[in-house]
């Protein structure tokens, strides 16, 4: 139902033919829907660990729309593959705790539902895509059995249909004669087709919403390339939303409408790509884009970021950048920026724009 | 696949032969069998007769030969002390062996996979240190004297099970629980510390993501991977569970090959003692051959 | 991964070595190692800490019931056996038997299995292979089957459980030498010994050796109770220490005929057992996870 509902309303069109910065460059690809697929709220979550208590995520916010891809960019260790964690509640709980904050998918609150309901909700309306194609999947099942897994729970297809769809989504994914390839084993296929496998799964039911994260930095650069067109292929068949949790700006620049920029558990940045490329706010953004090979602006050298991001295990006050901030006042240290708008879709966190 | 197999036979074969020759070879070295079996006041000449009967007057070499022939002929030679062929006296004490280790295996597995799993799933709990602790003090308390006591306790004092012997299931109970709690230990720690490995894979986190179930997560897609390591222990623990056997055997006076070669040990009846023996290791060998035949299965990886 | 502390080939801070040594102890599992050092001062000072000659049997005070049982004195704090001996000194005696039978035997047995696996992993070729089949066939068989021929063979006394028990457990450390031995032999600084011109000798002994070394000693740490049990079970079975002397094993052999009677003579040998061995599985575990999470220690 929710496939026929995507593809009667084709969203994205007139993309195919060309891919690269371009892609991003050209801005709104894609439709305003009535409201965010997902929308995270002031979301705060917790390590403890024999070094204490660490806020891995302070108060992250952000919305992902139908149709779109958000790239949640930053160093690692930031926070960003927690956030992608705590929306699917797949937290090991203990040492994660969540603090606070809602994850809103299509209106309702995925925190405050029980273990059973949030399992309704995934592989079915949000799927997920891991960053190592090699340990994503099970290593002693064969693909069919891991692609056709929910399916039966979430559909609860049986026999031929089941064995039907399987084959319908590896060949939607483009892999090769997959009526006999179904059949093998992980160990049998190469990185990029395993994650095309990864891929499968995620789409298997149809979601609303797929979480990427770091789908393609295990891959080879070609392979990436492909892969990387090919989800792009399927969010203007589907209009699925994607969130891409990602390091590289380069596949930012490729895939993502907008961009959010996340610095020690913080979302320092939020913008449609073309403006975090071309004119980014924040000192952070603006340091990542000098320190970035960038394919668009290349200018010859690299100036990396002086020092490290803080461990969330130390308490600090004002905002986390400021020790590493060429551009730092004496407020910055002793208070945090609060969100300001600077313009439609573009927020930022930081003293200088307030 | 047929070639390994072939090829760990024949491998298992010259393993027996090594250790058949290194035993007769020990048999040979204590001394005079005769004069176990002779009456004191015999003459020389019946010393002689009985030698030879024996066929103890031949060279160590050839009358190792001599009993490779035979074995496999079949004739396996006669024991010293009852003068029997050595095949009648084992067959039906290996069988109750056999009964009793394969029983304690059950019982093994039984424990470990649950109790691993769990210790696993709670890793860090009180419940964790309850499950290892349990299979730690059977692993660290020798097993005999768990039988000595757990004969007082249950079976003189409540009378709830039989001192010894082998005559209905109630008998296995002590001895089999002993011998199977003892050689769990092992097993459990392999699958617990492989299971909290697979559970904090990101295989498993894909089977999370896609909506399974905890139950199904850990019993279907963390346990088949964490088998695999502890296939090789359980295989490799036979051996100890057989060690193990020989004691438990003694002490609820089970009549299995553990305690006939024990006694024919002492009664320095070498023909009994190097039979049992090799049997022990050809059944421990064949029974590897089985883990490692059944890796094929539970690993697609694996082609042997 | 993190990779662990004194991981091979990692760099270590610098501290004064009583420093290390003291941090190290405070870390571990403190009753298992509080447990050890009574077991061995009380192996030490036994002569000191018991009352009776172990082989004494008195005045005849046969069954004499341990003190805090009715009928018990504290002339025989954990009574006495079936010919009268003090049950309390015989157990602190066979505290000594019980460890010098498990270092020495481990000791011996890490020895030969180090160099063999030492040989098998750097030279190879037909050597390796034949000690590498003699390994699995060691793997394969019931060791205290063999153990209890060997030692009959033999003869029961002490220095046969020791070497008995020894060579019987090789075969562990051998696989586990040549295992690393194969990784290490590949890594840059052999590669850079070798084009210096360092003998193989030199290169095993200088740049192999110390890097398993930690492993060797996990290991031994978890067979050292295997060894114990082993001396044990062969005692029990009568092909271990001979009596008269107090081997735990013969002790609970012997107080078996009269166990319904003096449980005593029975019970606490299998408990001083428990207790030793318990303690140093715990110590072992503690070390392997803390060194080499994949050793397996073959607990027989």
């Amino acid at each position: 139902m929710r496939g026929k509902q995507s593809s009667s309303n084709p969203i994205c069109d007139g993309h195919r033919d060309e891919f690269g910065v371009g892609y991003a460059m050209q801005g709104i690809g894609y439709a305003m829907g009535p409201g965010p697929v997902l929308k995270v709220e002031d979301l705060r979550v917790s390590f403890s660990t024999r070094r204490g208590v660490g806020m891995a995520v302070n108060g992250v916010s952000f919305e992902v729309k139908k149709g779109e891809t958000l790239g949640l960019v930053g160093e690692s260790g930031c926070g960003k593959s927690t956030v992608a964690l705590s929306i699917m509640k797949l937290l090991p709980r203990p040492p994660a705790k969540f603090e606070g904050g809602r994850v809103l998918f299509e209106g309702e609150d995925l925190m405050a539902m029980d273990e059973e309901e949030v399992r309704s909700y995934r592989g079915r309306h949000i799927g997920m895509i891991f960053q190592d194609p090699m340990s994503s999947l099970n290593p002693v099942y064969n693909i069919n059995f891991q692609v056709a897994e929910p399916l039966r729970i979430h559909q609860g297809l049986r026999g031929s249909a089941l064995v039907d769809q399987v084959v319908t989504l590896l060949r939607r994914m483009r892999i090769p004669a997959p009526e006999n390839r179904a059949r093998d084993y992980p160990h049998q296929f190469s990185g990029g087709m395993r994650q095309r496998v990864v891929g499968s799964i995620a789409l298997s039911c149809e979601p609303e919403l797929i979480i990427a994260d770091e789908p393609t930095t295990a891959l080879d650069a070609t392979i990436q390339a492909q892969y990387l067109n090919l989800l792009r292929e399927l969010q203007e068949d589907t209009g699925v939303a994607i969130l891409l949790i990602t390091h590289d700006f380069s596949v930012v620049a490729k895939m993502c409408h907008r961009v959010a920029v996340m610095y020690a558990g913080t979302i320092v940045e939020t913008a449609e790509v073309e403006t975090i490329f071309n004119n980014p706010a924040h000192p952070y953004t603006q340091a990542l884009m000098a320190a970035v090979p960038d394919i668009a602006a290349w200018k010859g050298h690299l100036s990396p970021i002086d020092g490290s991001p803080p461990s969330i295990y130390e308490t600090h006050r004002g905002c986390p950048f400021a020790p590493r901030c060429a551009v730092v006042q004496d407020r910055c240290r002793e208070e945090a920026p609060p969100e300001t708008q600077r313009a439609k879709e573009h927020g930022v966190r930081c003293w200088l724009h307030v | 696949m047929l070639r390994t197999i072939v090829f760990r036979i024949l491998q298992a074969i010259v393993t027996l032969a090594v250790v058949s020759f290194v035993v007769y070879l020990a048999g040979d070295m204590t001394g005079d069998p005769v004069s176990n079996y002779v009456d004191p006041l015999a003459t020389e000449d019946d010393r002689l007769a009985i030698t030879k009967e024996l066929g103890l007057d031949k060279p160590v070499l050839y009358r190792y030969g001599l009993f490779l022939k035979n074995a496999f002929q079949g004739n396996l030679g006669k024991s010293f002390k009852t003068r029997q062929p050595v095949m009648t006296l084992v067959k039906d004490r290996l069988g109750n062996s056999l009964k009793l280790v394969l029983v304690a295996k059950a019982i093994t597995l039984a424990v470990a996979i649950p109790l691993g799993v769990y210790a696993a799933v709670h890793r860090g709990t009180f419940r964790d240190t309850l499950a290892r602790g349990f299979a730690l003090f059977f692993q660290s308390a020798p097993g005999f004297w768990v039988a000595i006591m757990a004969i007082i306790v249950f079976a003189v004092k409540l009378h709830w099970l039989p001192v010894a012997g082998m005559d209905s299931w109630r008998n296995y109970v002590l001895p089999a629980c002993i011998v199977g709690f003892g050689t769990s230990a092992g097993l459990l720690r392999i699958l617990r510390s492989s299971m909290i490995e697979s559970l904090q894979s990101e295989y498993v986190q894909l089977a999370r993501a896609k909506g399974v179930s905890e139950r199904r997560v850990v019993w279907v897609h963390a346990l088949r991977n964490a088998s695999i390591p502890a296939l090789t222990f359980f295989g490799l623990s036979l051996g100890v569970a057989i060690g193990a056997a020989v004691t438990i055997e003694v002490v609820f006076a089970w009549p299995g090959l553990g305690r006939l070669i024990v006694e024919s040990v002492t009664w320095g009846d070498y023909p009994v003692v190097l039979v049992g023996v090799i049997i022990w290791g050809a059944i421990i060998i064949g029974m590897n051959l089985i883990v490692d035949i059944t890796y094929t299965i539970v690993d697609p990886r694996v082609r042997i | 991964m993190a990779v662990s502390e004194g991981a091979i080939g990692l760099p270590r801070p610098q501290a004064s070595r009583a420093q290390k040594a003291l941090a190290f102890l405070r870390r571990a599992p403190h009753l298992p190692l509080l447990i050890l050092v009574v077991y061995a001062l009380v192996a030490v000072f036994g002569p000191w800490l018991a009352s009776y000659d172990p082989t004494d049997i008195g005045d005849m005070n046969r069954h004499a019931p341990p003190m805090f049982v009715a009928g018990g004195s504290s002339a025989h704090v954990l009574g006495t056996d079936h010919l009268g001996r003090d049950v309390f000194s015989r157990l602190v005696y066979g505290a000594r038997i019980s460890l010098i039978i498990g270092v020495t035997a481990t000791t011996m047995g890490a020895f030969l299995g180090t160099t063999l696996g030492l040989i098998a992993g750097y030279f190879g070729g037909w050597v390796g292979n034949l000690i590498m089949r003699v390994v699995d066939a060691m793997l394969a068989f019931p060791v205290l089957l063999l153990a209890l021929v060997l030692a009959v063979t033999i003869g029961p006394s002490f220095a046969t459980v020791i070497l008995v028990l020894g060579i019987l457990s090789w075969s562990g450390y051998a696989r586990l030498v040549r295992g690393q031995v194969l990784t290490l032999r590949n890594k840059e600084f052999v590669l850079l010994a070798q084009i210096a011109g360092c003998s193989p000798w030199r290169i095993i002994v200088q740049h192999i050796l110390p890097n398993v070394v930690s492993s060797i000693i996990v290991l031994a740490t978890l067979q050292i109770p295997g060894v114990i049990l082993a001396e044990a079970s062969l005692s029990f079975l009568g092909a271990g220490i001979p009596p008269p002397n107090p081997s735990w094993g013969s002790m609970i052999a012997q107080g078996r005929t009269y166990v319904t009677t003096a449980w005593w003579t029975t019970l606490f040998p299998g408990v001083a057992i428990a207790g030793l061995v318990l303690s140093l599985n715990l110590l072992g575990d503690w070390l392997r996870d803390l060194w080499d999470p994949r050793i397996q220690g073959a607990h027989r």
